[in-house]
């Protein structure tokens, strides 16, 4: 048998560690980009090996929230992918639009710029004022960050052009106001969020959802672990609810994949079988 | 053939219809038949034998009542669900409507909510207290609803369709569940809980997941329990505040605006409830967050999905505790 790389017998003791003392389950991680994400926070950290970390992790409590946050990955943009909102303004929101209490469960949320773009979606729908929106991390730092709404100016531009691509009908700066190199946005777009710390690996169901909005998150996983969250997913949503994935991610291997028939499948858009009620 | 269809477990129960070219009723009937036709059969009378076939058949004729003023909306969903295998009665209030159930039954009522007279919510309180069980509801409003009534609504039923571009399709789909029973909503009668001591008591349910609410208040009712609402947690401390028969509170902790442990920590400020008996319900799976729950002042504590006899054995604990 090959003997292991230190390297890779250090990750997994730090999955461990971070488990047994933390109660963090990183074992159903896709394992490179877990790998790359131990060691650039080692590195970060100032410390020359993962052990290092480790044993810092298993004694400082305070470390906990900045590993987190390190293994977490929360890039997004606003109206991210914009045809993906056009196609949620255009085919879902018309079909939300029937239930008295529209509940949207946004996991994942990063630094909020998804959160921010739906609740301007639906604003613009006339139906932000009976909606709740949960967004939903597994990152203190990031759901922080995300309740403040505040974005580097810098990113304005790419945003605004997302906006119009995604088909809205007014100005993204109606949103925001800039102040020196930030763009902060409107608290009332707030006003029917709930921003709270959820983990998609053992925490369960505790909302009942019309749409959920999950993207880019379940490629960090393994397939076992993208199963089970799909199953998560279809116990949240009411029947016939939506599922809106990322990009670059599928249900087709999985074996929850008969709980969900797509409706449009370039723009990964499930909704939940009637049968899988 | 009937002799062999009837002998046989398998077959016994399907409903047998003779087309015969002699004419012995009798003999088939004895034999368990249902009906009787002779040759030739005319279309009509072997529609209308079918019919008979499928009303004591297991998927029998459906009733449906259409409670809606509007002769035009009453028309468009009429003609949505008209099928042989369906029978509808309309009526354009729910003054017409109440009397309509005591020598009848149906399989779905779809409710208009904009009604003049007795209003929609009305219909709904006084139709619980006269039926044993309510028939499945389907809402139809034609307007947007707060969340107050929605909350309400849902102690009835969880199909409520708000009229729009994209409505009628939802309307189908609701009500055919409903007719072709794919849903078990219906939960069997559960015996009054007689053991328990939980009957006649008053419980306080904190969730803004309307399934909780729809589900939990079927449940807990049907043990007798009287079931208050609310679904923040402003709203709980409104109703702890102005109800004094509040005997234990079930607190789910994630919830819009004021959470869970908020919720409980402004609770145990107040000197009269410093001893309520609290029962936090949560979807985090963590040592932890037990610990939250209990510091800010839960007596215990559920984790989602709810396990239905550890809830009713915690809450006999602690409404004898
Ligand atoms: C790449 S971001 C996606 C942001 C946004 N949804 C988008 O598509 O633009 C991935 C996010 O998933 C979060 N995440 C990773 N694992 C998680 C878990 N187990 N539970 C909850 N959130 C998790 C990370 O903290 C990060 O914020």
């Amino acid at each position: 048998m090959a003997r292991p790389e230190i390297e890779d017998v250090e990750v997994d003791l730090f999955m461990r560690a971070l488990q047994l003392r933390h109660g963090y389950d990183f074992s159903r991680y896709a394992p490179a980009s877990f790998k790359r994400r131990v060691l650039n926070l080692a590195a970060s950290a100032g410390c020359r090996t993962v052990i290092e970390l480790t044993d810092r992790l298993l004694r400082e409590d305070a470390l906990v929230p900045q590993v987190i946050a390190g293994l977490s990955v929360p890039v997004s943009e606003m109206f991210r992918n914009p045809s993906v909102f056009r196609t949620l303004r255009e085919e879902v929101l018309p079909v939300l639009a029937s239930y008295p209490v529209i509940n949207i469960w946004q996991a994942g949320c990063a630094f909020g710029q998804e959160v921010y773009s739906l609740a301007i979606l639906l604003e613009e729908a006339g139906l932000y004022d009976r909606s709740q929106i949960f967004a939903t991390d597994f990152s203190d730092a990031a759901l922080i960050r995300a309740q403040e709404g505040i974005f580097p100016a810098r990113d304005a531009r790419l945003y605004s052009e997302n906006y119009l691509a995604a088909g809205c009908q007014r100005s993204l700066a109606d949103y925001y106001h800039a102040r020196y190199d930030f763009m902060k946005f409107d608290e009332r777009l707030k006003r029917n969020v709930t921003f709270a710390n959820h983990n998609l690996v053992c925490d369960g169901v505790f909302c009942e959802a019309h749409l959920i909005l999950c993207r880019n998150v379940l490629i960090y996983f393994t397939n076992e672990l993208q199963d089970h969250v799909l199953s998560l997913f279809r116990d949240s949503l009411v029947r016939n609810g939506f599922l809106c994935l990322g990009n670059r991610e599928n249900i087709g291997f999985a074996s929850a994949a008969r709980d969900f028939t797509p409706v449009n499948a370039r723009e990964r858009i499930f909704r939940k079988s009637a049968e899988a009620a | 053939m009937i002799e062999r269809l009837k002998a046989d477990p398998v077959t016994r129960r399907i409903p047998v219809h003779f087309i015969s070219a002699v004419e012995d009723v009798a003999r088939a009937k004895q034999l368990g038949a249902i009906g009787f036709l002779t040759k030739p059969v005319e279309r009509d009378a072997l529609l209308d034998a079918f019919e008979r076939l499928l009303q004591s058949a297991p998927g029998a004729t459906r009733k449906v009542l259409l409670i809606d003023d509007d002769p035009d909306s009453r028309l468009a969903v009429g003609s949505l669900i008209r099928s042989d295998m369906v029978q509808i009665v309309e009526t354009g209030s729910a003054e017409d409507a109440l009397p309509l159930f005591e020598n009848d039954t149906f399989d779905v009522v779809v409710l208009d909510l904009g009604l003049p007279g007795m209003s929609g919510f009305e219909f709904l309180d006084r139709l619980g207290s006269r039926v044993r069980e309510l028939p499945p509801i389907v809402i139809h409003s034609g307007r947007e609803l707060s969340r107050e009534e929605s909350t309400r609504l849902r102690q009835y039923t969880d199909s409520i369709v708000i009229k729009g571009t994209r409505s009628l399709e939802r309307l189908l789909d609701e009500i055919s569940l409903f007719l072709h029973s794919v849903r078990k909503d219906a939960v069997p009668r559960v015996l009054r809980d007689l053991d328990g001591g939980l009957a006649g008591r008053t419980v306080l349910v904190v969730d803004d997941d309307m399934r909780n609410i729809f589900a939990l208040s079927k449940i807990l009712r049907e043990k007798g329990l009287n079931v208050v609402m609310a679904q923040d947690g402003h709203k709980a401390l409104r109703q702890i505040d102005e109800n004094a028969a509040i005997e234990i509170v079930l607190m789910d902790i994630m919830m819009p605006g004021m959470d869970g442990y908020e919720t409980m920590r402004e609770i145990r400020t107040r000197p009269a409830h410093a001893k309520l008996p609290i029962i936090a319900v949560t979807a985090k799976a963590m040592s932890g967050d037990r610990d939250k729950c209990l510091d800010a002042g839960a007596n215990d504590y559920l984790a989602k999905p709810i396990d239905i006899d550890k809830l009713l054995s915690m809450m006999r604990i602690w409404l004898h505790a």
